[in-house]
């Protein structure tokens, strides 16, 4: 018996398509999507399979979470609201608001410390003229030092850029619990202070204020 | 060289197929349990997970609804013993991550429940024996990595029903 001619495979022919004979084309189902998917895991070395069975757990773990998160009766945001909820060393509120007057009243009296939260280089362009920098971060508590140095304060006032940002509302909560007497955050913030003409150092905070 | 002798019957007995399928599925089964009270209370864990201040708090709900059931996902596989190298390797990774979040809590003094097995806030509080503990499955989890070749897995066992059914 003649052996069976070997199937030639045409270079730019794709591979669904046999030749058999030069002359004749050969078409072929071409196999569905995951078979196709599987002959290609099966070919694959052993990292590259680990690695693609690591994706497939990830991928199908995260569509079950939020799949059955979408379809269960009390649904979770996928957003924390504001402000985020935890407790270390108790639960977080933000802290009670000051409108600009009284901070204007209050600046420059002995025992008023005014706080910038703003990040670092917000705080180089221009802030309350006298006011101390402590930006402020979810994922770091305030240092025992930080704490220790604001307990002789009278009148402590956080502020921000605006009066929506969050940071100074955080920051006033967050030393309130921490036990500091006085603690408010800035209405307006550091754009109303400026507009309301209180003191200040570098720009004013519309020229980078996002 | 006495030793030697000492660490090969060790490493006999600690390869040996049936005991690290048992360290398989103790693994998994704890994974399970760990995930169960998570996955029924996000909110409470979403808080565990904000107490570490670790993640900024607008990625925090997302992680408690993914973790729990990754953790779920990876524990049931372990204990049916499918991809067992590839669930070990998220599995090792998990255990990674929360050696580093227990670390980092207790260095910086936060006074705040782990919230390993239970998302009650007022279990008992993270201490040294939490990281210990984290440490040693994370050493059992390198066991069933280098040992564990699937003898005793769920597609082991039915392509050997498949062979008895098909032999005459």
């Amino acid at each position: 018996m003649k052996p069976a001619r070997p199937r030639r495979y045409l270079p730019f022919v794709p591979s669904h398509i046999i030749l058999n004979n030069p002359k004749q084309l050969k078409y072929t189902k071409r196999p569905k999507a995951p078979r196709r998917a599987l002959r290609l895991l099966i070919r694959m070395n052993e990292f590259n399979r680990i690695a693609a069975q690591i994706v497939a757990v990830l991928l199908f773990s995260v569509s079950l979470a939020f799949i059955t998160n979408a379809v269960r009766a009390d649904r979770f945001p996928l957003i924390m609201p504001f402000p985020p909820t935890y407790q270390c060393p108790s639960s977080e509120k933000p802290g009670l608001p000051m409108d600009l007057q009284t901070a204007l009243n209050l600046y420059g009296k002995a025992g008023t410390v005014f706080i910038d939260s703003r990040k670092g280089d917000a705080f180089q362009k221009g802030h309350i003229e006298g006011a101390r920098h402590i930006p402020y971060s979810f994922v770091e508590p305030l240092s025992k030092e930080t704490l220790d140095s604001l307990r002789r304060s009278k009148s402590i006032i956080v502020y921000c850029n605006r009066e929506d940002s969050e940071a100074s509302q955080l920051l006033a909560g967050e030393l309130a619990q921490a036990g500091i007497n006085g603690v408010a955050y800035l209405e307006k913030g550091f754009t109303g202070w400026v507009k309301a003409g209180g003191r200040y150092t570098g720009k004013a905070p519309e020229a980078y204020d996002e | 060289m006495n030793l030697m002798k000492e660490l090969g019957i060790l490493r006999h007995i600690i390869s040996h197929p049936l005991l690290i399928a048992l360290f398989r599925i103790a693994l998994g089964v704890v994974f399970i349990v760990a995930s169960l009270d998570k996955i029924h209370y996000p909110e409470a864990f979403a808080t565990t997970i904000a107490n570490y201040r670790l993640l900024p708090y607008k990625l925090i709900n997302g992680t408690a609804i993914v973790l729990p059931w990754l953790e779920a996902i990876t524990g049931t596989l372990l204990v049916l013993g499918v991809w067992i190298r590839a669930n070990t390797i998220i599995v090792v990774g998990l255990l990674l991550v929360f050696s580093i979040a227990i670390s980092q809590a207790l260095a910086r003094g936060l006074d705040i429940s782990c919230g390993c097995f239970t998302t009650n806030p007022v279990a008992e509080r993270m201490s040294l024996w939490t990281l210990i503990w984290d440490l040693v499955w994370l050493c059992w989890g390198g066991l069933i990595w280098l040992f564990d070749r699937g003898p005793y897995s769920l597609f082991k066992l039915l392509s050997t029903r498949k062979d008895k059914t098909e032999s005459p």
